[in-house]
């Protein structure tokens, strides 16, 4: 019989890369800590709604949750640092994310939302957007396009190229797609390949477009509350999971470029030319934005993550 | 008790007129968003956000009312068969449940507010604070608290409160409503 | 076996005169009270369920349907029916098999469909020698079509707990909605030979006269499902403009609808929805109970243990379904059973939009079920007829249902065929 129980909730499918570091987590910990602690995951919203999860740790309905950046929406706007399109997509960057400044400044602020971070995972820096009749290289090619936006931040830079970002239900976006609702969509690279984009869409343009980096918190007074031998378990744990994320999601990403052409989708990896011509229209208004609903720290993380080393 | 009983269906049916104005502009909302879409080829992200909000919206400030007509679906035809001795009882259950509940979501929404406040949660519309839509929450309770309780004070002193059902209705009310 | 009990309780509480919304908070509340001490985001849990774009589609089409009725549409939908089968063997009784159908494609409810039919129905096939069991049994059987046949508002809930797409659901009721109501015709055609045109009928309305007038109304389903079939709006703007088109027909074309007409269809709209939505809030609680508690994994564990497997988990559900059918009403019983099951559906492979039809299949079953069987209802309220009698007509109707439901088990393409074409699901 276990002594601790943490109840983790998350918004993943349980096959998504990060639900399936997630379970090797809660393994681990039991194995840590000889079944002392036993992390109980509820995957796929089963416990909460993703916009549930965080009052739901902060106030001690369950004990942790996972979620992704950019969901911290204007509550902690500095955490949508990473999506600003091309601003920190490289590996050996991403790498040295974990325990950096950027991320202990995120922790504090997090910490001043009652809630206290766990582990950072990794999620994704490679984009596709996809479309049926022409591919899109050339930036002339967002005109007019009605495309799936991800939210209110990023679409700046969609509209920034004469596109028509809308937002539209997950389960909705496939058929909106091949109806002509949609001209094009705008995915992570494995969510193209489980959400069999490639039935639908021929054409794909892989880009290092943005960071997503999702975590996992827990609530402080529970955690503080457990014995050190515990909370040792926990952290060596949450330590181990950081560093199997980085290797997990390069390789799905990987695969899933594989998997893509194999299916038949028309797969365009974009150019350095290319990729600074869209970093050049792309980027400034989205970091207009972003320091317009950060005011207070939002200069100061793009700074920190600025200051990250690729070696 | 007239006084009272008057007085509170007053504001469950200025709630409920409000409630349909949401209705009403959910229609328009929607209709708006499909016409920017095809005409304008310009998608309004926001509507479904807000449409959401008014659905809310429209459900807390309409529950009061059908609770004072006593239409919120239950096993109401199996009750009302046993006799006006148990019959009371019954609705004295129902009104007395209904209150507990309406007392709990009023508290619950309160401190849905200053947890929000506190740490700052922002909806997903720049510039709209949280606690501005959380506000309905506590409203809607506490008018459907004050309506379940005059329903219960009249139970509880013999009368009979507007709209209970007398047990010869065979069908239920809103039967165009009823999602079965 | 947590699971069960917690169904009986929450029946007692039913049963004691709780209104459904506040069985369902005050059972998990009381629950959870005792076993953590409260439930600390409980405000937020609250909100967080009912602001949802999804649930949009439930006023919407609630309204729709308003509209279409107090604009007094249905009276030439059932004289075009009557116009043009009245001749046919059994032609009454299809006709009104025939006018339930179109209904149910306006309305998303089986009761409003089996009491705005049965009206003019009734008395017109007992006039044409129709058997009071044979005209009783169609229109609470045809009525069940309501739910089936979109819209549905059964099918806009599930969609929202199991988070499916509800155009697809929709899509995927029409074809086996319309093979039911082809059943039902073909029972009236096969019993009904004796019932014929009465000696002293008056000649009727011309059928493309009738036909000329109903074609309004006979377009906003063709409007509405072709607008999703097609993917040219969503199921939520499908309700909005159908709405919105609905106003139009009723209100400028067959001037039929006053002001005061629209005023209350709102308010009761807006009312029911309001109804609707706060056991939608009260259900939430009841499934993070059920999460909390681990009840789903408590079932996937018996099911898995028992060796059921695909097939024999269906028909088990299928079962308990009917047992829940005998005491409660379908949102409810989407609401208490998906939490626990929703897991269970992706572990054994079985598709949600199939799943969806079957359950809402069984929920027809559960409308025409006596003792509480709200279609049943309705045709003694409307004819003043004995319960007894009303409930002896339905039998036929429900050996139709458990043969449709036994079909779509064995052919889950009947069902999914449609919303693939249309692009949904793989
Ligand atoms: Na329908
Ligand atoms: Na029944």
């Amino acid at each position: 019989q276990a002594a601790v129980t943490m109840r983790l909730s998350h918004q993943f499918p349980p096959a998504h890369h990060n639900a399936r570091v997630i379970a090797s987590f809660a393994e681990d910990v039991a194995a840590r800590s000889n079944g002392q602690v036993q992390v109980q995951v509820f995957p796929a919203e089963q416990l909460a709604r993703a916009a549930e999860n965080f009052p739901g740790v902060a106030r001690g309905s369950f004990e942790a949750a996972a979620a992704v950046n950019f969901q911290w929406g204007t509550t902690l706007p500095e955490m949508n640092a990473m999506t600003v399109p091309y601003f920190f997509t490289d590996f050996p960057r991403i790498q040295r994310f974990a325990g950096s400044d950027a991320a202990k400044f995120l922790e504090t602020a997090l910490e001043r939302r009652a809630v206290k971070n766990l582990m950072w995972l990794y999620t994704t820096r490679q984009s596709i957007f996809t479309s049926g009749r022409r591919p899109i290289v050339n930036l002339e090619d967002f005109r007019g396009l009605k495309i799936r936006g991800l939210n209110a931040l990023t679409d700046h830079a969609l509209t920034a190229v004469g596109a028509a970002p809308s937002s539209m239900p997950g389960p909705e976006v496939p058929q909106a797609l091949q109806s002509g609702v949609l001209d094009a969509g705008l995915t992570d690279l494995s969510a193209a390949v489980s959400r069999r984009f490639y039935e639908i869409q021929r054409f794909g343009t892989v880009t290092p477009y943005f960071t997503v980096i999702s975590h996992v918190y827990v609530n402080p007074r529970w955690y503080n509350g457990l014995r050190a031998e515990h909370r040792a378990a926990i952290d060596a744990a949450a330590r181990k999971a950081e560093q199997d994320q980085l290797r997990v999601t390069e390789e799905t990403a990987a695969a899933a470029v594989t998997e893509l052409r194999a299916r038949g989708m028309t797969i365009h990896e974009q150019t350095p030319q290319e990729l600074a011509t869209w970093r050049g229209a792309m980027q400034q208004p989205v970091i207009d934005a972003f320091l317009r609903i950060a005011p207070e720290g939002g200069a100061r993380i793009l700074d920190l993550l600025r200051a990250i080393r690729a070696a | 008790m007239i006084p009272l009983q008057r007085l509170v269906a007053g504001l469950s049916r200025i709630a409920v007129a409000i409630g349909s104005v949401a209705t009403v502009t959910c229609l328009f909302l929607v209709g708006y968003s499909v016409l920017m879409r095809y005409a304008f080829g310009a998608p309004q992200p926001w509507v479904d956000k807000v449409a959401g909000w008014l659905v809310l919206g429209l459900v807390m400030l309409a529950a009061p009312e059908a609770q004072r007509r006593f239409e919120h679906i239950g096993v109401d035809i199996a009750v009302t068969k046993l006799g006006p001795r148990i019959a009371r009882i019954a609705h004295l259950i129902g009104t007395i449940s209904v209150a507990i509940v309406a007392a709990v979501l009023l508290k619950a929404g309160w401190e849905a507010i200053e947890f929000s406040l506190m740490v700052g949660m922002m909806t997903d519309i720049e510039g709209v604070p949280e606690w501005w839509i959380q506000l309905l929450l506590p409203i809607g309770a506490g008018l459907l608290l004050l309506v379940a309780l005059v329903q219960t004070l009249v139970l509880a002193l013999g009368g009979t409160p507007e709209h209970l059902p007398t047990g010869d209705e065979e069908l239920p009310r809103d039967t165009l409503a009823r999602g079965e | 076996m947590t699971f069960l009990l917690l169904l009986a309780a929450l029946i007692g509480l039913l049963y004691l005169g709780m209104p459904m919304f506040a069985a369902l908070f005050l059972l998990p509340l009381g629950v959870l009270i005792a076993l953590e001490g409260g439930v600390p985001a409980l405000g937020e849990m609250v909100i967080g369920k009912l602001d949802g774009y999804l649930l949009v589609a439930i006023p919407l089409f609630m309204l729709m349907a308003h509209i279409m009725v107090r604009g007094r549409v249905v009276e030439d939908l059932y004289a075009a029916a009557f116009a043009l089968m009245r001749k046919v063997r059994g032609g009454v009784g299809i006709a009104t098999v025939a006018a339930c159908t179109i209904f149910a494609a306006i309305s998303g409810s089986s009761v409003a469909t089996a009491l705005t039919i049965g009206k003019i129905a009734i008395p017109q096939m007992l006039r044409y020698g129709m058997s009071r069991r044979g005209a009783f049994g169609v229109v609470a059987g045809g009525g069940t079509l309501g739910i089936l046949i979109p819209p549905s508002a059964p099918m806009v809930l599930y969609a929202y707990v199991t988070e499916t797409s509800v155009a697809a659901l929709f899509l995927a009721g029409l074809i086996p909605g319309l093979l039911m109501a082809a059943m039902f015709a073909g029972y009236c055609f096969i019993t009904e030979g004796k019932a014929v045109v009465p000696a002293d009928e008056k000649v009727p309305e011309a059928a493309h006269h009738a036909l000329a007038r109903a074609g309004w109304s006979l377009s906003l389903p063709i409007f509405v499902l072709g607008g999703i079939y097609m993917g040219v709006f969503t199921a939520t703007e499908a309700a909005g403009t159908g709405t919105l088109y609905a106003l139009l027909i009723a209100g400028l074309i067959y001037r039929t609808l006053t002001w005061r007409d629209v005023v209350q269809g709102v308010e009761e709209a807006t009312r029911t929805s309001a109804m609707l939505l706060m056991i939608i809030a009260g259900a939430a609680i009841y499934g993070f109970m059920l999460t909390k508690l681990q009840v789903p994994q408590e079932l996937t564990k018996l099911v898995a243990d028992l060796g059921l497997g695909r097939t024999g988990f269906l028909i088990a559900m299928m079962v308990l379904l009917f047992v829940l059918g005998l005491v409660l009403e379908s949102f409810s019983i989407i609401l208490l059973t998906m939490p626990a099951i929703l897991p269970l559906l992706d572990t054994l492979g079985i598709d949600k939009v199939w799943y969806g039809i079957l359950l809402t299949l069984s929920l027809e079953m559960a409308l025409i079920s006596p003792p509480v069987a709200l279609n049943l209802v309705v045709i003694k309220a409307i004819t003043g007829a004995p319960l007894s009698e009303v409930n002896r007509s339905i039998y036929p109707y429900m050996l139709m249902l458990a043969f449709g439901t036994a079909m779509l088990i064995a052919f889950p393409e009947i069902a999914l065929w449609l919303p693939r074409q249309a692009g949904y699901g793989g």
